[in-house]
């Protein structure tokens, strides 16, 4: 672990007390101000491994250090961190200023001990020799207590100093009255022996800044949620309840209790899967300006891929409970690490079709395109699968829990369907008896034969022709009007089967091999199901996934 | 088109002519009997209540104006005495029921909602006697508080305590707080049932916001638990002290020969006064007793739903928020901008 | 495997002993609930002897002591036909008929104010609601008065009178203004769409009502149909008023059995209790087949309101 990261999650495993386990080493560092989002479909461990970070979901195994601290047995409040659900988890009985407010009022927070009086009076003393103050005293509200906030506010200085300058004010020597009260809070603090400094925060023997724990007063409260309110543009709903708000509404007052309270960490569980899509876009850049402006780093949780490619500064996708890939927007998108982040990310789906790995003369072909792979492709791909196959092998000699994993992580990457072996709660007299029996064979019976497939597979790709599966992006696919005037090479010519029209393109979904494949086009020209389209794609544009571990190949 | 015009209308009109038809049709079986059996009893009340009335020798009656009224506050009158006495009774052991009856469920629901092991059948078994008749309550408890060596209680003490016989406003507390007990037994049951479906829908999310935001377990009760169970406390406690004010069943079978004739709650008085021929000429002075005490009933639970109801709320906040946002960038801009107190912007979402 | 090996984790562990405190809490709270039920069941198999020698014990003191007398006589007492059939007779036949009446116009009110479209709707309904806040005892005397009143105008005697008082007992429970709510809020609850569907299809008011609202309100009707069975027969106060002066044979069980409440049924203990095991055993079997349903369906209704 690198000595500054900010926040480091350390193989962070869940197994839950049904035995399931849903999260599987994960390990990510995070840097400071850095937008993180977890992306995968739903039941893939996402959330799970959020609501492990913020201490609500315990950690079987695995650390969380946030700036080299552990995290792991602290309780969730101390953690330096703010979630923002999915529900919002608004209280309903609380008007939005209570919501935000709450945070602040139940808990105590450290803040520096200071010598108020004599702070106070030089505080006025400042002020008294200035000469804008006097205007600060227009239009002051009628009761006494709004009056000295309102100058304290206007002022930009403490509520004390306030109260002060209000009642200084009506005597008739101020400047005398006021050198009076220092002295004697100075004659106060050296009877006390009070040490401080120029900022009058008291000092202790080392000459540190002594630090109390205690409330917040009502008037900080106030300021606080007052200008979090302004953030967040919530000052008109203030006084209402969390059903008279809107979604949005109800969404921004949740991040308003997530800011409040100041902490270096948010945490968002799908925060925008309950609203309609248009909102959604605009809370999307809400967040996200939101995220720069109070320089947080925000670990957001969602399902939707779109979200994930248009928010983050590091995507995270998961499956199964696995990482399948950490990166950038960018190389998530142009760099798959393996099949399932391939067809997860990007919309319309990447087009994925099998295509036949020639050995001979170093081509994929699939129908009639014949793509020319690279001189270096097959030394590539034999290293590939000889180190695929030598790793399996190793792990069936000894065929344990990781080694059980192993082929759990491949599957969750091939997104193969398979069974594998769960524990199945025992019920009733079933259930006595397993207490007494316990049958480890039986247990990694399943995952075996499907490694010892798997590395005779492998073995196989290392000669003759096999298929490897084949991914372009449908913006790649260089659709075109066919032309019978005009010679195409490598180009197949069909009528397209639907072509949707997104406004500035056109989807064209073709049918070849019995595959659909979907080529996004220029809506400059009119396409209908009638045209015959030339349909090509360039070798460059090729994504090469193995199709037994479902890792990348080119 | 004209034609065609008035055809529509007239085919809209005989339409709307079936509707209401098939809706008369439809509801004049309940409320024939509603009308029958509900409405004009009420009405007839009210009219009684004005009236020298007798069920049985219609030659009596008469118009009397307010006399019945007067007559219930007349305390000389030994009707009006022990009317007023039930009341008295009632109200005191209500005052001590409604909230044990309120409490114990509350606190029952909190447990049953950790869901231990079995918990169903803790749940059946508890709200099981909500469904044995008052009768059966009456003979399980009276045999079980007998005031003789053979009850179940004095003999296990090895006394011989008089639970049940105590002479009325003279030591009869045993006697109530036998009462009390075979309440909570008997009824227990309904408010458990209620609140701890109430305790199960708080979303669980809600705990855990308060969780993060650094509440203990008092916060968690004090500001997500009761909260959330407001609407079904509301409830309960509507139906717990209607049914207490017309308490009827517990005193009627719990007592013992001597106290037989002694009226405790308002309804025991309408009841005895109300049944058989002895008291018929009194009908109406009962019917003047019944809605002064529908009345006091009307009240308490209109005062109960204004208690559990939402208080209006006021712009205090948003107010204090713009002034406060004013006078923030006094400093910056030396000037006090004019804070914007009525409209505010509104969001389109 | 792994999960076996581990640790507890913390917040397991305040889950385990939330659990054993609550098991521990409602264990008690359960035996004491169960125990008045479980003494009633025992006095009964008590002979009068063991009642007398040995009334601090549940059960019958010795297994010789188990009797049934107190069950024999029942049916046929001192060779004559007892009350006791006749008063579980009264009690269910006018159960069943206030059960039934009150789901079939709870059925078609709430199918009228919801799916028929009618002048004055709004007006029933609100008056409905506030009719809900006038307490019923205000009706109480006034409705004696009138069930005299009308006897006494057209003397009725005999069996006419039985059948008047039973027309009194049940008629005034049937129209509850809550059931009828329930219903109506579960019928508004329902879809427009497969109303409109149906509609479209062609059928008519009574194909509407019969095929889809009907089946679909299975849930509701039971749950009216606990309430209405509960509460009729265990109904005392009313049906207590009506059947005072009346012969003994008359009464329902429940206002029978006030005879053997207070200090004069004593001497009878056995057979009180006897008596009460066998009223309360059709509420029990009820209980029991839908205590589930009808626990669950309680605890939802009573939080709408």
């Amino acid at each position: 672990m690198s000595e500054n990261t900010f926040l480091s999650l350390r193989h962070l495993e869940k197994v839950y007390s049904n035995g399931e386990k849903a999260v599987y080493n994960f390990d990510l560092d995070i840097d400071r101000n850095e937008f993180i989002v977890i992306v995968g479909p739903s039941g893939c461990g996402k959330s799970t491994t959020l609501r492990m970070i913020a201490g609500l979901e315990d950690i079987t195994s695995g650390d969380i250090y946030l700036e080299n601290e552990l995290l792991n047995f602290k309780p969730c409040k101390d953690r330096k961190m703010a979630i923002v659900f999915q529900s919002y988890a608004l209280y309903p009985q609380m008007t939005v200023y209570d919501n935000i407010a709450f945070p602040l009022t139940i808990n105590t927070y450290p803040f520096p001990a200071v010598a108020g009086k004599l702070k106070a009076c030089a505080e006025v003393r400042e002020i008294l020799q200035k000469e804008e103050a006097s205007a600060a005293l227009e239009n002051l509200p009628k009761k006494s207590k709004d009056r000295a906030e309102a100058v304290a506010d206007r002022l930009e200085i403490s509520l004390a100093a306030a109260k002060l300058y209000l009642s200084l004010i009506a005597e008739e020597a101020p400047m005398s009255k006021l050198e009076a009260l220092e002295s004697a809070a100075k004659e106060e603090a050296a009877a006390k022996k009070l040490v401080y400094n120029e900022k009058f925060e008291l000092l202790d023997q080392d000459g540190n800044v002594k630090m109390e724990d205690r409330k917040m007063t009502s008037y900080e409260i106030r300021r606080k949620v007052y200008d979090t309110a302004e953030i967040l543009d919530l000052v008109p709903y203030l006084d209402k309840l969390p059903k008279e708000l809107s979604g949005g509404q109800m969404q921004r007052v949740a991040l308003g209790r997530a800011i409040v309270k100041n902490v270096p960490v948010f945490l968002m569980d799908e925060p925008l899967s309950n609203l309609d899509a248009k909102l959604r876009l605009t809370m999307r850049s809400e967040i996200v300006k939101l995220h720069n402006r109070i320089n947080a780093t925000t670990i957001y949780v969602t399902h939707d891929q779109t979200e994930a490619m248009t928010m983050a500064t590091k995507i995270v996708v998961m499956s199964k409970g696995f990482i399948q890939q950490i990166g950038t927007p960018e190389e998530v998108y142009s760099r798959p690490a393996n099949i399932f982040v391939a067809k997860f990310v990007g919309s319309p789906s990447m087009n994925i079709f099998e295509a036949t790995y020639c050995r001979e003369t170093g081509e994929l072909v699939y129908g009639d395109f014949r793509i020319p792979l690279s001189e270096d492709f097959r030394a590539k791909h034999d290293e590939f699968y000889r180190a695929k196959a030598e790793e399996l092998g190793g792990a069936l000699e000894n065929f344990g829990d990781p080694a059980r994993e192993m082929i759990k992580k491949i599957l969750s990457a091939t997104g193969e369907k398979f069974e594998t072996t769960k524990k199945v709660k025992k019920k009733g007299f079933k259930r006595i008896i397993g207490l007494f029996k316990r049958d480890k064979e039986e247990e990694s019976a399943a995952e075996r034969p499907i490694a010892e497939e798997m590395v005779k597979k492998l073995n196989a790709c290392l000669e003759g022709d096999h298929i490897l599966l084949a991914g372009v992006r449908p913006e790649r696919i260089r659709v075109e009007k066919y032309d019978p005037s005009k010679t195409y090479e490598n180009c197949i010519i069909v009528k397209p089967t639907v072509c949707e029209l997104l406004g500035s393109e056109y989807n064209v979904h073709i049918e070849y091999c019995n595959k659909s494949i979907v080529g996004q086009v220029d809506a400059k020209e009119k396409i209908t199901t009638k045209d015959d389209l030339a349909v090509t794609f360039s070798g460059e544009d090729v994504h090469l996934f193995d199709p037994i571990t479902g890792e990348v190949l080119k | 088109m004209e034609i065609e015009e008035t055809r529509r209308k007239r085919e809209r009109a005989k339409s709307k002519r079936r509707q209401n038809l098939l809706s008369l049709a439809l509801l004049s079986p309940y409320l024939i009997i509603f009308v029958l059996f509900t409405l004009i009893p009420v009405v007839m009340g009210f009219a009684f209540s004005f009236m020298k009335y007798n069920p049985y020798n219609g030659e009596t009656n008469a118009f009397i104006g307010l006399k019945n009224y007067l007559n219930i506050f007349d305390f000389n009158n030994p009707v009006t005495k022990s009317f007023w006495n039930s009341f008295g009774t009632m109200l005191v052991f209500d005052i001590v029921a409604v909230p044990c009856l309120m409490i114990i469920p509350m606190v029952l629901a909190y447990f049953i909602n950790m869901h231990p092991p079995g918990y169903k059948i803790f749940r059946a078994i508890i709200y099981l006697p909500s469904v044995v008749s008052i009768t059966i309550v009456g003979i399980i408890f009276g045999n079980m508080f007998a005031g003789t060596k053979t009850g179940l209680i004095n003999s296990w003490l090895g006394t011989e305590i008089h639970w049940l016989a105590g002479q009325p406003f003279h030591g009869d507390t045993l006697r109530w707080l036998v009462m009390l007990i075979a309440s909570i037994w008997w009824q227990t049951g309904t408010n458990f049932i209620i609140f701890s479906g109430a305790l199960r829908d708080i979303p669980k999310s809600l705990y855990e916001a308060c969780e993060m935001d650094g509440g203990k377990r008092r916060h968690l009760i004090r500001f997500v638990t009761l909260p959330n169970m407001k609407s079904a406390i509301s409830i309960c406690l509507f139906n717990t002290l209607i049914g207490y004010l017309n308490l009827y069943g517990q005193p009627v079978v719990l007592n013992e020969l001597d106290n037989a004739g002694v009226l405790v709650s308002p309804m025991m008085f309408i009841q005895k006064y109300i049944s058989g021929v002895a008291y018929a000429s009194q009908t109406g002075y009962i019917c003047a007793c019944a809605i002064i005490f529908g009345l006091f009933v009307m009240l308490l639970s209109t005062i109960e739903r204004r208690v559990m109801g939402e208080r209006r709320r006021s712009r205090r906040r948003t107010v204090a928020a713009k002034r406060y946002l004013a006078d923030r960038d006094f400093l910056k801009t030396g000037s006090l901008r004019e804070p914007d107190f009525e409209g505010g912007t509104h969001d389109s979402d | 495997m792994t999960a076996t090996k581990r640790r507890r984790t913390k917040s397991e562990r305040t889950r385990i002993r939330e659990k054993t405190v609550s098991f521990i809490v409602l264990l008690i709270i359960t035996i004491l609930w169960a125990f008045p039920l479980v003494y009633m069941l025992g006095t009964s198999f008590k002979s009068d002897l063991d009642l007398q020698l040995h009334p601090d014990r549940l059960f019958p003191s010795s297994w010789s002591e188990w009797t049934l007398d107190h069950y024999e006589g029942f049916i046929v007492r001192d060779g004559a036909i007892d009350n006791m059939p006749l008063w579980m007779l009264n009690s269910l036949w006018s159960t069943l008929a206030t059960v039934a009446l009150t789901v079939i116009l709870d059925l078609i009110t709430a199918y009228a104010v919801v799916f028929v479209e009618f002048k004055g709707k709004k007006i029933f309904m609100k008056f409905l609601l506030l009719w809900m806040a006038v307490p019923g005892v205000i009706g109480t005397a006034p409705s004696f008065a009138l069930f005299a009143t009308i006897r006494n105008s057209l003397r009725i005697t005999g069996l006419g009178n039985y059948f008047y008082i039973y027309m009194w007992i049940i008629l005034p429970g049937t129209t509850g203004i809550f059931n009828m709510l329930l219903m109506r809020n579960f019928f508004a609850s329902i879809p427009q769409d497969i109303v409109d569907s149906a509609k479209s299809d062609g059928a008519g008011n009574a194909k509407i009502f019969f095929k889809i609202v009907c089946p679909l309100a299975k849930s509701t009707m039971m749950l009216i149909v606990l309430f209405t069975f509960t509460g009729s027969w265990n109904n005392l106060i009313w049906p207590q008023l009506l059947l005072g002066s009346e012969s003994s044979y008359w009464n329902t069980i429940t206002v029978a059995l006030t005879g053997y409440t207070g200090g004069s049924a004593w001497s009878y203990l056995g057979i009180a209790m006897a008596t009460s095991v066998f009223a309360l055993l059709p509420i029990i079997i009820i209980f029991i087949i839908t205590q589930n349903k009808m626990i669950d369906g309680l605890a939802t209704t009573g939080i709408k309101g």
